[in-house]
């Protein structure tokens, strides 16, 4: 199937752009990559009367950085990350992560800021945004606008963005150069949405932990980022340690999850945390 | 008889006839075609799986600028009377007619010059239903009171189901036997009895050319613009529906997108052909992606094997007993009812055997042919259970199997003798290509690594007829006339290879003129593994005629024997100018014996056996039940390939489509409501889905019988695929999986089960 009649705009800048989805209301929407949006439109699951494609703005198609932090402009396609051509403030996290979000041909045009915006709760930034401490930031007619990406989505599909607002870009600190990572997600299959995804920070006696691919938003694991934190090595024993932390952070966070949900959650966390003190799973997913 | 004098066109892999204007965009699709004063048709949906039509309200529809009209069943009876059709049972309504039998049946069509605005309209209509209780298992259904059909009404067309006329308070439409030595007595005398049931899921066919058909009826004529698999039959079919001689219906078919068994009988023809008789304009009607997962399926079962087994090894009888999900309309499922039931035991050689096969009606969307017609699903159970046998008395896996398979002309299960069958071949090789009798690594820990082969047959639909012309024009250049449907299997250039080696030509030099029924002659259909054997041996003996002809038109001519003088001079002498036609026809139905309708034995059951042996290696990662297919290899029968690189073709595509309806795809039903229906959430196979190690072969082997010694392999590599990677996975983690799909949550379950820590959902059974 191909889209209803639409109008498409092509704004230069985020005021024009924010102008245009101002006059359209309801029936407005912005488009970036398309990778999710045009098949929805396609399939009319999505019905819009006016395109607003923010693929013109150069401001949001660029990335800065220094020493504390890297900005990235909402336009960045996974693609860019993936092969390091925007600053990596992760120790190779987000390269990492972008080189698995579905195939090549979505890596290409597929956006960050798009794919926040969207806030499929399978979505690989949503998780990696709120792990890294990043601040999203957008601007609507009230003017600019950020929140911590841990507190960006209310609920899947959900965002603090408001009808007319855009979504510029990611403010993402630095992570410490002795910081290590580990993510690990369970995918139906190859190039698919991810069904479990856990993603765990370690820097120094502190670390993040969280839980994607949910009915929601990330889950911060907070017992679980406290056990973590005094974690120097992978012993066996930590098993039963993570299990009894991951139980409490999900019973805190007052989600449902069904018992194959729990297991695969669990599996991607602990494999995680293996991976971030530096044992790698025996495969990495997705190869 | 002619001498043949091989020419170098059989054992070529020659280049596809039409691959040019494929890659180029040229190729001639149906979804192309637009005539002029088209009308398109949107179809309104019933939204319950079983319901009794209260009203329909088309009036929001019909106040639509730009809609032409909204038709109901009512309309259409105006036109045609008796608006029921079906291939096996007169049991499908043009459109809803009353009552609704699945979620997802059409019951009113809005027709408007612009498809956007039928769409538009078609979603304002409603309809008021008395909802009745469902049945959707085909177990639940075969036992129920909850009937979704009153009364069977079997077409006159297949002899053998007249018994069931009028058969009434029942889901059974078709209730195949087959009786073979004493099953009873060989349990009681066999050292060992095994029994297991398994299931396989509801799965779609996918094509990539969704369904389409364009009727376009005018002054009592009619045309039918249609992607199809059997335009003879649709002719045959639509010509009855209206009361019409043949003549008078023409039915076109170009290039096919897929079909895979889905485009056969009828489909969109009948309701396109009403709504263009109802207001005399062309009417098309193509479906979405979506749609399509409501028009035909294939076959959810569940079948319970049974097997003695001496110390020995030899399995001494066996107890087959199916059940099929035909959902709510037969179309084609009482012919694989049969035809998977008469190979269900397996390519095996059992003296006892007992085989009960019931088609059931159920409130699913139809189900109905699927490459394989069956026989993947009956062997999902035989192949599994056989390793499951193995395992239990220790057998080595190929050898056992080797005991017990059909030998040259021993009888199968019907009573038919196997000839031209090579069972052990291919499962050798496939075991060859596994390197089976090699040290292999098991794995440790969380990566489990097991491999496991298994060997399929099927029995080929007959009697069936192909009719072929070879028309050789007056320069001597050639056009080879047949309702062959090239779909992508490659069928043109095949069929042109056996002209041209008859008649001494290359294959690229031959014109083939695709399905026309005003030009083209009779051909049953384009399925199951029937073209190469049955209109390849048609088209040979044309093409034979056709030189019996070239010779006698020499003698009229008064030309010495073998002067060598080319047919357009012949022409030229006789005509005066380059004139004229070389006229061969060739027809062909093989030898065949109904089967006796209580043993269900006959001597001539199919003119060939399907044969194929698959083998998987794979990794399992125990931890989360993620499969990796390491390797897949795939052995068919293919007798003489006419065309090496076409059979690998065939080869690969079944393989891969048969690994989608293991691993992923299932038509998923809550309520009797499809909840994955769309490509979205429904998984086909990728790219990136392809094995590692993806081995495709055929073995040497000779079809007698065939044209060339070649035999139908489009469906060979699917029948036993599945319980080669189930078989695979078990070895791997200790546990035979017995439901399709295989999915990484039923994998991950069976191993917590096995290691003691059941998830809590699967801790009370």
């Amino acid at each position: 199937m191909k889209p209803g009649a639409l109008a498409y705009f092509k704004p230069t800048t985020v005021t024009e752009a924010i102008g245009l989805l101002v006059d359209g209301g309801m029936d407005a929407k912005v488009i970036a990559g398309g990778q999710s949006l045009v098949p929805m439109l396609n399939l009319r699951m999505v019905a819009a009367e006016r395109l607003v494609d923010v693929g013109g703005i150069a401001e949001m198609k660029q990335w800065s950085a220094d020493d504390r932090e890297v900005w990235i402009g909402a336009c960045v396609t996974h693609d860019q990350i993936q092969i390091g051509e925007v600053a990596d403030p992760s120790n190779g996290l987000m390269p990492k992560v972008a080189s698995k979000i579905a195939y090549q041909a979505v890596r290409n045009r597929g956006t960050i800021g798009g794919s926040l915006s969207l806030a499929d709760p399978a979505a690989d930034w949503l998780t990696t945004t709120a792990a890294l401490g990043a601040t999203i930031e957008w601007e609507g007619p009230d003017g600019k606008k950020s929140c911590p990406a841990d507190e960006f989505v209310f609920a899947a599909y959900t965002t603090q963005l408001d009808i007319s607002d855009v979504l510029t870009g990611v403010r993402i600190p630095r992570l410490p150069p002795d910081a290590t990572w580990g993510t690990y997600k369970l995918c139906r299959k190859a190039g698919e949405f991810a069904h479990a995804m856990a993603m765990v920070i370690s820097a120094g006696a502190r670390s993040r932990a969280f839980l994607g691919a949910t009915d929601g938003a990330p889950i911060r694991l907070m017992h679980t980022e406290t056990l973590v934190a005094d974690f120097r090595n992978w012993e066996s024993g930590h098993t039963a340690l993570v299990s009894q932390a991951l139980e409490a952070d999900i019973a805190d966070s007052g989600r449902e999850f069904t018992d194959i949900q729990l297991w695969q959650s669990r599996t991607c966390l602990l494999r995680s945390i293996q991976m971030s003190l530096g044992f790698q799973p025996i495969k990495p997913e997705g190869v | 008889m002619v001498a043949l004098m091989p020419v170098g066109n059989i054992g070529r892999s020659v280049p596809r006839l039409e691959g040019r204007d494929k890659v180029m965009g040229q190729a001639e699709y149906t979804h192309h075609l637009r005539l002029p004063g088209m009308l398109y048709g949107k179809i309104f949906r019933s939204t319950l799986p079983h319901a009794l039509i209260k009203s329909v309200d088309t009036s929001a529809a019909k106040a639509v600028e730009g809609v032409f009209r909204v038709v109901t069943i009512d309309d259409i009876r105006t036109v045609i009377p008796h608006p029921y059709y079906g291939p096996a049972f007169h049991d499908q309504p043009v459109l809803a007619d009353g009552k609704v039998r699945f979620a997802g049946e059409p019951v009113a069509v809005v027709l408007a010059s612009d498809p956007r605005v039928a769409e538009y309209a078609a979603s304002l209509i409603t309809a008021e239903y008395e909802e009745l209780p469902a049945v959707l298992d085909e177990v639940e259904a075969a036992a129920s009171d909850i009937c979704v059909h009153d009364e069977l009404k079997p077409a006159a067309t297949f002899p053998d189901l007249q018994h069931l006329k009028g058969r009434r308070g029942t889901n059974v439409a078709l209730d195949y036997r087959l009786v073979r030595g004493d099953v009873e007595a060989g349990f009681a005398a066999a050292d060992h009895v095994f029994e297991h049931t398994f299931r396989c899921q509801q799965a779609m066919h996918t094509p990539m050319e969704p369904f389409v058909s364009i009727a376009d009826v005018r002054d009592g004529r009619m045309t039918l613009h249609t992607a199809s698999q059997g335009p003879s039959f649709v002719r045959i079919e639509m010509a009855r529906l209206l009361g019409w001689p043949e003549n008078r219906v023409r039915v076109k078919v170009p290039h096919l997108g897929g079909g895979f068994g889905g485009k056969l009988y009828i489909k969109l023809e009948a309701l396109v052909t009403s709504l263009s008789l109802l207001v005399q304009r062309p009417v098309k009607i193509s479906l979405t992606m979506e749609e399509q997962f409501f028009m035909v399926t294939k076959h959810a079962c569940t079948f319970t094997i049974k097997s003695g087994v001496n110390n020995d090894g030899k399995v001494v009888a066996r107890k087959c007993r199916i059940l099929w999900n035909g959902g709510a309309y037969a179309d084609i499922g009482p012919r694989v009812t049969q035809k998977a039931g008469f190979t269900s035991a397996g390519p095996y050689d059992i003296d006892n055997v007992e085989i009960e096969s019931l088609a059931v009606y159920t409130n699913r969307p139809p189900a109905g042919a699927l490459r394989g017609f069956g026989a993947p699903q009956a062997a999902w159970a035989y192949e599994c259970h056989t390793d499951l046998i193995a395992e239990a008395l220790n057998f080595d896996k190929i050898e056992f199997r080797r005991q017990n398979l059909l030998k040259e002309g021993r009888p199968q299960a019907s009573g038919t003798p196997v000839h031209d069958a090579a069972f052990e071949k291919v499962m050798d090789q496939v075991a060859d290509r596994l390197d089976w009798h090699k040290p292999f690594n098991r794995g440790n820990g969380r990566i489990l690594r097991g491999r496991g082969l298994a060997v399929g047959i099927k029995g080929i639909t007959s009697p069936t007829t192909s009719v072929a012309i070879v028309n050789l024009y007056g320069d001597g250049s050639c056009g080879l006339y047949i309702g062959t449907v090239d779909m992508g299997q490659g069928s043109d250039t095949v069929m042109a290879q056996i002209v041209a080696e008859v008649l001494g030509l290359d294959a690229e030099a031959v014109h083939v003129i695709h399905p026309d029924t005003d030009v083209t002659p009779y051909d049953m259909g384009t399925l199951g593994s029937r073209s190469t054997f049955h209109m390849g041996t048609a088209v040979r003996l044309a093409a034979e005629d056709v030189l019996r002809k070239i010779d006698d038109l020499a003698k009229e001519l008064g030309l010495p024997p073998n002067s060598n003088l080319p047919v357009s001079e012949m022409l030229r002498k006789k005509y005066g100018m380059q004139a004229g036609n070389i006229i061969g026809t060739g027809s062909f139905i093989p030898d065949y014996k109904k089967p006796d309708p209580e043993t269900g034995q006959t001597p001539k059951a199919t003119p060939f056996w399907g044969v194929g042996a698959n083998g998987a290696e794979v990794e399992i990662d125990t931890e989360t039940g993620e499969v990796k297919i390491v390797k897949l290899v795939n052995v068919v029968d293919a007798g003489v390939a006419i065309n090496p690189r076409a059979v690998r073709q065939q080869v690969s595509g079944a393989a891969i489509m048969q690994m989608g309806f293991t691993m992923t795809e299932n038509m998923v039903f809550r309520d009797g409501q499809l909840t994955n229906g769309s490509l979205a959430d429904y998984k086909i196979p990728s790219l990136l889905d392809m094995p590692e190690q993806f081995v495709n072969e055929y073995v040497e082997s000779r079809q007698q019988s065939g044209p060339f010694g070649a035999k139908g392999t489009g469906e060979s590599s699917t029948i036993a695929l599945s319980p080669a990677i189930g078989n695979a996975i078990a070895d791997a983690i200790g546990v035979h999986l017995t439901d399709l799909p295989l999915t990484q949550e039923s994998i991950f379950r069976a191993i917590q089960k096995k290691n003691g820590t059941p998830l809590p959902e699967d801790d009370n059974d």
